[in-house]
């Protein structure tokens, strides 16, 4: 049966925002919305995602000299010597909804601490058998406290190939 | 942009838009979206992975990516400071060379019209539906860009 990744109750992180990452994220989205680079630079609907960049043990962020699960590297996963079923042997876990919730705009200055923990886990029947689904709630509080974006992640962890129900 | 801003009156329930949000998806724009979110996920980074060890016809684009096209459509009509709620389910993958457009509709108004909730759904060239989703919006913020 498919199982929701652990997850370990994080500290909270200090996310910085910065006036340059907002442009870089703007320019990333194709978005000239002059809000983005006045000062204060406004940042984007999305723009905590850029906490990925702060996460201490962000995944998917390549270290040099370090594995990586992408071809390459110090333990190379060519497609040759993995194979076309290689990443799905423990099935998969795919970004299946997100919802932000803004209690304020964030503005470039912003000193935010990011907080990350779990929040429902259902299951449901599908073709493949039983999918994980699973939030992850992470909220972005100022100096005092106040909460200024919830970020409502729902992921789902697909059955592993082969295992039909 | 702030030239494309809606005002207050044309926000009413079934008042709806459509806005282009990216034509011919480039895998340089994929790669720029991976610097700037951080997401380097070699299924959007790394096409001999996503191909060859993945099982996919190509790399795709970030969900993420999507969803912030689609605020952008959002904050393009109501204001980049007009967002209370925004959410919404993944429901296609996205592909390099993929067009997009997002279909936005008043699903209602409050009854001083100060605020509304949007129905959003964005398609891409073939029109299937790859991203589903809503907003609560502050209509006609003077601060709003």
């Amino acid at each position: 049966m498919a199982e929701p990744p652990p997850l370990k109750e994080e500290a909270a992180v200090l996310f910085r925002v910065e006036p340059l990452q907002i442009l870089l994220f703007a320019r990333a989205i194709g978005d000239e919305n002059p809000a983005y680079v006045e000062t204060p630079a406004l940042a984007p609907p999305t723009f905590t995602q850029t906490l990925q960049h702060v996460l201490p043990d962000y995944e998917f962020r390549p270290r040099m000299n370090e594995p990586w699960i992408g071809t390459g590297g110090v333990a190379d996963r060519s497609p040759a010597e993995a194979g076309p079923t290689g990443e799905t042997a423990t099935g998969a876990t795919l970004h299946a909804e997100q919802s932000f919730e803004y209690h304020r705009p964030i503005v470039a200055g912003d000193v935010l601490l990011a907080t990350t923990r779990d929040g429902r886990s259902w299951q449901k029947e599908g073709r493949r058998g039983t999918m994980a689904f699973f939030e992850r709630i992470t909220e972005f509080r100022d100096g005092d406290g106040e909460l200024v974006v919830t970020s409502t992640l729902v992921g789902v962890t697909l059955p592993p190939p082969g295992q039909e129900a | 942009m702030a030239t494309n801003r809606v005002t207050a009156a044309e926000v009413r329930p079934g008042a709806s838009w459509s806005r282009l949000l990216v034509q011919h998806l480039t895998r340089g724009q994929i790669v720029q979206y991976a610097g700037a979110s951080g997401d380097f996920n070699p299924l959007h980074t790394d096409e001999p992975y996503a191909v060859g060890v993945a099982g996919y016809p190509s790399v795709f684009a970030h969900g993420m990516l999507t969803m912030a096209l689609a605020g952008s459509a959002l904050t393009d009509l109501f204001g980049a400071d007009s967002l209370a709620r925004f959410g919404g389910r993944f429901r296609a993958q996205v592909w390099p060379d993929d067009t997009l457009t997002a279909g936005l509709r008043v699903e209602e108004c409050s009854e001083d019209g100060s605020s509304a909730v949007i129905a959003l759904r964005v398609v891409n060239q073939l029109e299937i539906v790859v991203f589903e989703g809503s907003a609560d919006v502050r209509v006609g913020r003077r601060s709003a860009v």
